[in-house]
């Protein structure tokens, strides 16, 4: 494998663990302020 | 450290081309600054021990307040703060940090990665673990003093108590956000980064384990983040959340809890799982029984646990449907728990079997788990836990599951990678002293406590009456034994580090995976160019 499409590989690969990641940290987020909403309304429904 | 040491070999490794070898930076800063998995696995492990310490000191004042009746040592305000702290140093602490230590060091290194995906948010995600201890520790020292409420925080005494409790509701959300970016950077590793040819059902066991292990992180720790969130708000800016006061319902804190609480448990005990499905099959000199069916078995037992949360809550008035519900709930995930133990046996089968140390811990994990789990499915039955809720026989059964299960789990872990990672064989008549010392005495502190707890004796108070003397002494003695025996380990470690044999790649013969192929102590590089993997072969 050359130099370049090494670094090419490692670009995509990080682009794609950024995809990833930044789905994840959504999921967690929405989870978050769902529960808080989700009880609030729960407690005072 | 062990790193130090693995420096040593880091040269002579695997398709690194056109790559010039650069060293970590010396001194303090290679630990701040390090992006290194093996640096970070290591870090964590270090950081688990001493806090395993930390929360064993706690214990040991707790049990010598209860080596005889009456209060002798500690107030019953300070008794109350330690159980607290002694629960949540243990659980986020020690226990989850120590897996968290081997999910660094060996899923680049058995799924063939160079390193984790996100190796800078890797070093902040350990980073923030001793802050939020030192919130915790900090608890005790301000007015106040820390949490007295125990690790669960129930309202309305959570919402009363002095800044302590901000103090640990901080120390929390950072643990919790730790936790979260572990398990983003563990679900991306794998998924994203497998050798080629290492498709998932190629995968070994703990790498499955901590894969849907950290999907349970993603899932639970947001709501333990929103509970104390909420308490926060209660606490400071006029919410009622969970204030009946102002129409809020402590309850339903009680519910959001352990809708994390109880897939917690499963965080600990799933990456421990992981451990056992790697020593057994390498001590038994046979691939594992079932592999297909532990997968199933580990994804059944996870998505069960967030059904199940309110068997710590049957005494709180929820309806007798729901009681019935949640029983049976809980009892069915003993079936894919069954599954499991069955496997590991199975695996054991007309192996060529030998008992090393790691063997010892996974065997003793093995038989003493199982004995927590029936103590657990005892305690899913809504007549039983009626009368035994907030006893001692609740203490005996997560204690079981927790030091039995993860502790035992973490030093099988520990002793069967510890060549691996620092190129030195322990010595094995310590070992298996201090397997054997620790099985004595954990037996002699847990298993009485079940007696006490049938006899009624009630959980998290200093006192008690007479006729619990006798059991509180045998469980006192046995856990100082308990304490000192933990000492061991740390000798042997500093000891295989200091004048350990050195041992070649491949340290256990019925070793199988890649993290065996790379020289031990592993290179500070591994796997910058993916390797090639077999066909058929786990």
């Amino acid at each position: 494998m050359t130099a370049m499409a090494h670094e090419n590989d490692n670009k995509a690969l990080r682009a794609r663990n950024v995809r990833t990641g930044l789905i994840l940290a959504a999921i967690v987020l929405v989870l978050f302020v769902s529960f808080i909403v989700r009880t609030w309304y729960l407690a005072h429904g | 450290m062990s790193q130090d040491i693995a420096m040593g070999g880091q040269a002579d490794h695997t398709g690194h081309e056109a790559h010039e070898h650069h060293g970590p930076p010396s001194g303090i800063m290679r630990w701040i600054t390090t992006t290194n998995h093996k640096d970070i696995g290591s870090m964590y492990l270090w950081f688990s021990f001493i806090m395993f310490l930390v929360g064993g000191a706690m214990a040991m004042v707790i049990r010598a307040e209860l080596f005889e009746p009456g209060l002798q040592i500690v107030s019953p305000e300070f008794f109350n703060e330690l159980i607290t702290l002694h629960a949540l140093i243990m659980v986020f602490g020690a226990i989850m940090p120590a897996f968290v230590g081997f999910s660094n060091w060996m899923i680049p290194l058995m799924i063939g990665a160079s390193d984790m995906a996100f190796a800078r948010m890797n070093n902040w995600s350990f980073w923030l673990l001793p802050v939020a201890s030192g919130l915790l520790i900090l608890s005790m020292f301000v007015p106040g003093g820390a949490p007295g409420t125990g690790w669960t925080l129930y309202p309305p005494l959570s919402i009363q108590m002095g800044m302590g409790m901000d103090l640990a509701i901080f120390g929390i959300h950072l643990l919790g956000m730790s936790s979260i970016m572990g398990g983003i950077n563990i679900i991306t590793t794998i998924l994203n980064m497998r050798a080629p040819g290492m498709t998932l059902m190629k995968m070994p066991m703990f790498c499955w384990t901590w894969l849907i292990t950290a999907f349970l992180l993603i899932a639970a720790m947001p709501v333990l983040a929103g509970a104390v969130t909420m308490l926060l708000t209660d606490r400071h800016f006029g919410t009622t959340f969970f204030n009946a006061a102002g129409g809020g319902d402590p309850v339903l804190f009680q519910h959001i809890f352990w809708f994390f609480g109880h897939p917690e448990v499963y965080i600990i005990a799933l990456p421990a799982f992981g451990v056992i499905s790697q020593v057994i099959p390498t001590f038994s000199r046979k691939p594992i029984f079932g592999y297909a069916s532990m997968v199933y078995a580990i994804a059944a037992i996870a998505i069960t646990s967030f059904f199940v949360w309110a068997h710590h809550m049957y005494v709180t008035g929820i309806p007798l449907n729901g009681q019935l519900y949640f029983m049976y709930a809980t009892m069915i995930i003993a079936v894919p728990t069954g599954v499991k133990v069955f496997n590991w046996v199975a695996t054991m089968w007309k192996g060529s079997l030998s008992f090393e140390t790691p063997m010892l811990f996974a065997l003793g994990f093995l038989f003493l788990f199982t004995l927590g789990g029936f103590s657990g499915l005892v305690l899913s039955l809504t007549a039983v836990d009626v009368m035994l809720q907030e006893t001692y026989y609740v203490i005996a059964h997560f204690h079981y599951v927790m030091v039995a299960g993860a502790v035992f789990s973490a030093y099988a872990g520990a002793y069967y990678w510890l060549p691996k990672w620092t190129g030195h064989m322990y010595d094995e008549t310590l070992g298996k002293w201090h397997f054997w010392l620790t099985l004595f005495f954990f037996n002699m502190t847990f298993f009485v406590q079940h007696f006490l707890g049938l006899a009624g004796m009630p959980r998290r108070v200093p006192d008690y009456a007479l006729q619990f003397a006798e059991f509180n002494k045998i469980s006192s003695i046995g856990a100082f034994g308990l304490g000192i025996s933990q000492l061991l380990f740390l000798y042997v470690v500093l000891k295989a580090l200091k004048s350990g044999k050195k041992v070649d790649a491949k340290v256990w013969d019925g070793a199988q995976g890649l993290e065996w192929t790379v020289p031990s102590p592993a290179p500070y590089h591994t796997f910058e160019t993916p390797p090639v993997i077999e066909e058929g072969k786990h």
